[in-house]
């Protein structure tokens, strides 16, 4: 069946911003900027997921990726007070340090990994697929909302995704709970006992102040 | 008589020497002294004891098998031991002479510091010797013949503080153990063309396969003939005997002139049956011998230690008896063996007690006039170059025994290789050197009996020795000594008496003991030999008297100065069989060890050294994927999923 | 053109490719949360190759659909997880970078 041409064109340019703005997730230093660049890497997602029928997958990508997890994270940056400085900043991009996979070296060794990786896999992948035909779609209202909540609801007692639905749901909430426990406060001799598993050098400081704290 | 008594012979010297090397530091030095004599005694009253059961001659041996040693399937070496004439009467030539000599080194070891060793080598050395007389098979031989080197090695290193002292023992035992090497190429040569090692049957047997296979049994007499060479010092491997010296004088009359040097003469008696049938073995012996001959007694007549002077004199008495065997006539050998034995023993026995008297003076020059002093000693020297020179028949020790030699070598022709070497060549040869040995005992026996005027010619000056020699303080102390000395200095002219051929009114009793059985030919009648008794007396009168005076002395040797050359020329440089020695073996030896050196240094060590380091580059590497850091591990993870990715799609 | 962009083998290609560059970014970012951006840009890249395979390989049903639905839930989950475990580090550490709170082997 021949794909029109708006089909084509569509898909070829938001495969193109795709694959920059990844490109460039990766790469810039900024992890503000980084944040954003990923956002935008979601949008022509979602286009393409549009182009393929899945009408509500497309809306869920904007909505649960873009619109939340994207939030969180940046909620999270905002906190953590990114300095767009180099070299000391505690959540900076600078690759320069220590470590097998830093600085010039690493960039190398990455490159190679990645470059050999998919000099082996992408042949592979076109060989494979090449092999194939499509498959016409032939459900009516294929990947609408409609279509998709028959899939999940329907007669509850016999569908197979039904428990998978149902511990989604539970994982979130065990996911919550982590978060929630992660971020209280713990008690006054708890958190002191946390403090003072960091380097001896820190110890000091650490025992000045909380003497500090047992006086008030 | 029972068989087992046979293995008391060896053993008793042996559990002796043990017991001396584990208590020897403990012991009074009487008791040291007394348990060594003892236990040759021992072993000297069972080889009388067996002299009447009637082994001698052609009597019955008495074979002993005291147990397998060597039983494997294709190859069995037991512990045979066999009694027959010839090894009688060398069982009785060393537990005689072992024990007077352990009996004469009571008293002349009796200053000495490590009595207990030095008694224990001695003993072992005579249970060795046992051991290699006794023995039937060859490979018991070799247990025999190590031993005595050791001991040599052992006994001639016992100063070896001094300093060319330990030289001297690695020399022979170095020298000795290239005859090893050529010994066991025999052995296995011999097994390997006869499939046995035992004498008895390699006697019975042996002959008619010989002859056939001559060539392998030329070559199995060639490999044995370089393990005797080496043992009793014959040209090219003659050059530790003189160096043999350096040991305590009990030793080099024991051993570097009665006993340890004849095994290679009593190895070829053994197995005259084999050079019987290779002429060319012969032929090699008699040039060896000849030139050994030659080379000792000329040596001899330079030398100025005393026992030096004995020890070139043994080398050339040595290649007489080989001159003989190679004739054929190993009851000439085995006579000269015995004759020799005498006179020598008695000799370096006599120049011991001079030695011991004079405080370990050894230079002649430095002993003018010293037997004056010492009258037993004196009358024994005396005794002793009567009967090596052969001066007159009846009284000399060495008289028939070398006359024996001619005769046989009258008679002899040495063929092989295409070459022919008459017999009366080597027969006028050996006349002519045995005036020669005439001239250099009775040169020994005038300086030591000159008159104490004339300067010393730059000898090394003893202090001591020259205060000595002048003022009297020289004196036979040792009872033991002088009974030795007294009992040799008697000994010597019987066996010279007992030893006459036929032609000379004997009745060939000792020939028969030696050679079990043989008859013994004519001899040379008397008129033949006197000419040359008449020279031969004259000649020593003139030389004691040239040598005995000491201006006499002094115009003759500045007449012979020149004959010399200095101390480069070949006289005082042993004729460069040292530097030879030097050019062909040491060098090649030090190379070979510096290459070895090299190779392990480098090549090994480098080995090694990559081997740590790959393990350590190695162990470093993996290391670091055990990082503990989490980080590495996502990466890893990473990774192999790409892997499994890339290995999945495949199919 | 007859040439078709919009195929099975692209889209893989594409996805591949996602994953690829996010790997890249898991090898070389130091910070925590960049890695985490990282591991983001991957699960896009899996999730467009779950659609396609639908799309173009099943035209019956869209179940491929909700495992898209599972896995965005649980990189949402894992997102809120992980970002609360970067905050209590940075308070205790001050400092976000994999080396210092990546230490299993040594203590610091």
């Amino acid at each position: 069946m021949p794909v029109s041409p708006v089909v084509e064109i569509t898909f070829a340019l938001s495969a193109v911003v795709i694959l920059l703005s990844s490109l460039a997730v990766v790469l810039v230093k900024n992890p503000v900027r980084a944040t954003l660049l990923l956002i935008l890497s979601f949008l022509p997602t979602s286009l393409v997921y549009i182009l393929l029928q899945a009408a509500f997958v497309g809306i869920l990508q904007i909505l649960v990726y873009a619109g939340a997890i994207m939030m969180l994270f940046t909620f999270v940056i905002m906190m953590i007070n990114p300095s767009p400085k180099d070299g000391e900043s505690p959540v900076g991009g600078s690759e320069s340090g220590e470590g097998t996979f830093s600085g010039l070296r690493g960039a190398m060794i990455g490159l190679f990994f990645v470059g050999a990786a998919g000099a082996l896999l992408l042949p592979m992948v076109y060989r494979a697929a090449s092999q194939v035909d499509k498959v016409p779609v032939t459900k009516p209202g294929f990947g609408g909302l409609a279509s998709i909540a028959a899939l999940l609801f329907e007669d509850p007692a016999n569908n197979p995704l039904t428990v998978s639905f149902e511990l989604i749901s539970f994982l979130i909430l065990v996911g919550i709970i982590a978060a929630l426990n992660f971020s209280r406060r713990k008690g006054a001799a708890a958190a002191r006992e946390a403090s003072i598993t960091t380097r001896p050098t820190e110890a000091l400081p650490i025992v000045q102040r909380e003497a500090a704290l047992d006086a008030q | 008589m029972n068989p087992w008594l046979l293995l008391l012979i060896p053993l008793l010297p042996g559990a002796s020497a043990a017991l001396l090397a584990l208590l020897g530091g403990r012991l009074p030095y009487n008791a040291i002294g007394g348990l060594a004599s003892a236990s040759v005694a021992a072993s000297l009253a069972i080889v009388l004891s067996f002299c009447g059961a009637g082994v001698f001659g052609a009597g019955q041996p008495i074979d002993l098998d005291a147990g397998p040693w060597i039983a494997t399937q294709a190859f069995q070496a037991g512990l045979h031991l066999r009694l027959d004439s010839i090894s009688l009467c060398m069982c009785l030539l060393v537990t005689f002479f072992g024990f007077l000599i352990t009996v004469y080194s009571v008293g002349y070891m009796r200053h000495d510091a490590e009595q207990g060793r030095f008694f224990a080598s001695l003993n072992l050395f005579v249970a060795s010797m046992l051991t290699l007389v006794l023995a039937d098979n060859l490979v018991l031989i070799f247990l025999g013949w190590e031993g005595v080197g050791l001991c040599s090695y052992l006994l001639i290193g016992h100063y070896w503080k001094q300093e060319d002292v330990p030289l001297a023992a690695f020399r022979a035992f170095f020298v000795n153990r290239i005859g090893d090497v050529f010994f066991l190429l025999g052995v296995f040569s011999m097994f390997s063309l006869f499939g046995t090692v035992s004498l008895s049957e390699l006697a019975a047997h042996g002959p008619a396969l010989a002859s056939i296979h001559s060539g392998k049994a030329a070559l199995a007499a060639f490999f044995l003939l370089g393990g005797a060479f080496a043992k009793s010092a014959q040209a090219p491997l003659h050059v530790w005997l003189a160096d043999a010296m350096a040991g305590p004088t009990p030793v080099s009359a024991l051993i570097h002139a009665a006993t340890m040097v004849t095994a290679g003469v009593y190895l070829l008696a053994r197995l005259d049956w084999l050079y019987a049938v290779s002429p060319e073995a012969r032929l090699i012996v008699a040039v060896c011998a000849l030139v050994t001959l030659v080379l000792g007694a000329v040596l001899a007549l330079v030398q100025t230690d005393i026992k030096k002077i004995l020890a070139y004199s043994t080398l050339s008495n040595l290649a007489l008896m080989f001159l003989a065997l190679a004739a054929g006539s190993a009851g000439a050998g085995m006579l000269h063996l015995f004759g020799h034995a005498f006179f020598k023993a008695l000799l370096f026995l006599a120049a011991g007690s001079v030695i011991f008297a004079a405080h370990h003076e050894q230079d002649v020059r430095n002993l003018r006039g010293v037997l004056k002093k010492l009258p037993v000693t004196n009358i024994a020297f005396l005794v002793g170059c009567i009967g090596g020179a052969g001066l007159i028949p009846y009284l000399a020790a060495g008289f028939f025994s070398k006359e024996a030699v001619l005769g046989a070598l009258e008679e002899a022709e040495f063929g092989g290789f295409g070459i022919s070497l008459p017999g009366h060549l080597v027969h006028a040869i050996v006349v002519g050197v045995e005036t020669l040995s005439v001239i250099y005992l009775f040169r020994l026996y005038g300086y030591l009996r000159s008159d104490a005027a004339g300067p010393a010619h730059g000898g090394p000056a003893h202090a001591s020795a020259q205060a000595h020699a002048g003022h009297g303080e020289v004196k036979e102390k040792s009872p033991a000594i002088l009974f030795v000395l007294g009992l040799l200095s008697l000994a010597a002219p019987i066996f010279g008496y007992l030893s006459a051929p036929p032609s000379f009114g004997g009745k060939g009793l000792i020939w028969s003991l030696i050679t079990n059985g043989a008859a013994e030919p004519e001899g040379v009648r008397l008129m033949h030999a006197l000419p040359f008794l008449i020279v031969n007396l004259a000649l020593a009168l003139l030389v004691f008297a040239a040598f005995s005076n000491g201006k006499r002395r002094e115009a003759l040797l500045g007449r012979l100065r020149g004959l010399r050359r200095g101390t480069n020329g070949p006289l005082s440089r042993k004729f460069y069989f040292d530097d030879v020695y030097a050019a062909v073996i040491v060098m090649p030896l030090k190379g070979a060890a510096y290459l070895s050196r090299l190779v392990l240094e480098n090549i090994f060590t480098g080995v090694i050294t990559l081997t740590g380091w790959l393990g350590q580059g190695l162990s470093l590497g993996l290391r670091r994927l055990q990082s503990g850091k989490v980080h590495q591990y996502a990466i890893a993870v990473l990774l192999a999923v790409f892997v499994l990715a890339f290995y999945l799609g495949g199919h | 053109m007859s040439l078709s962009l919009f195929n099975l083998p692209n889209c893989l290609a594409l996805s591949l490719l996602l994953v690829l560059i996010g790997s890249y970014g898991v090898f070389r970012r130091r910070s925590l949360i960049l890695i985490l951006l990282s591991v983001e840009v991957m699960l896009n890249g899996v999730n467009l190759s779950l659609v396609s395979f639908n799309f173009f390989r099943w035209g019956t049903g869209e179940a491929s659909h909700y495992l898209y639905m599972l896995s965005i839930g649980v990189a949402a989950v894992e997102a809120a997880v992980g970002l609360s475990m970067i905050i209590v580090l940075f308070k205790n550490y001050n400092d976000i970078t994999r080396e210092r709170v990546a230490n299993l082997g040594e203590r610091a």
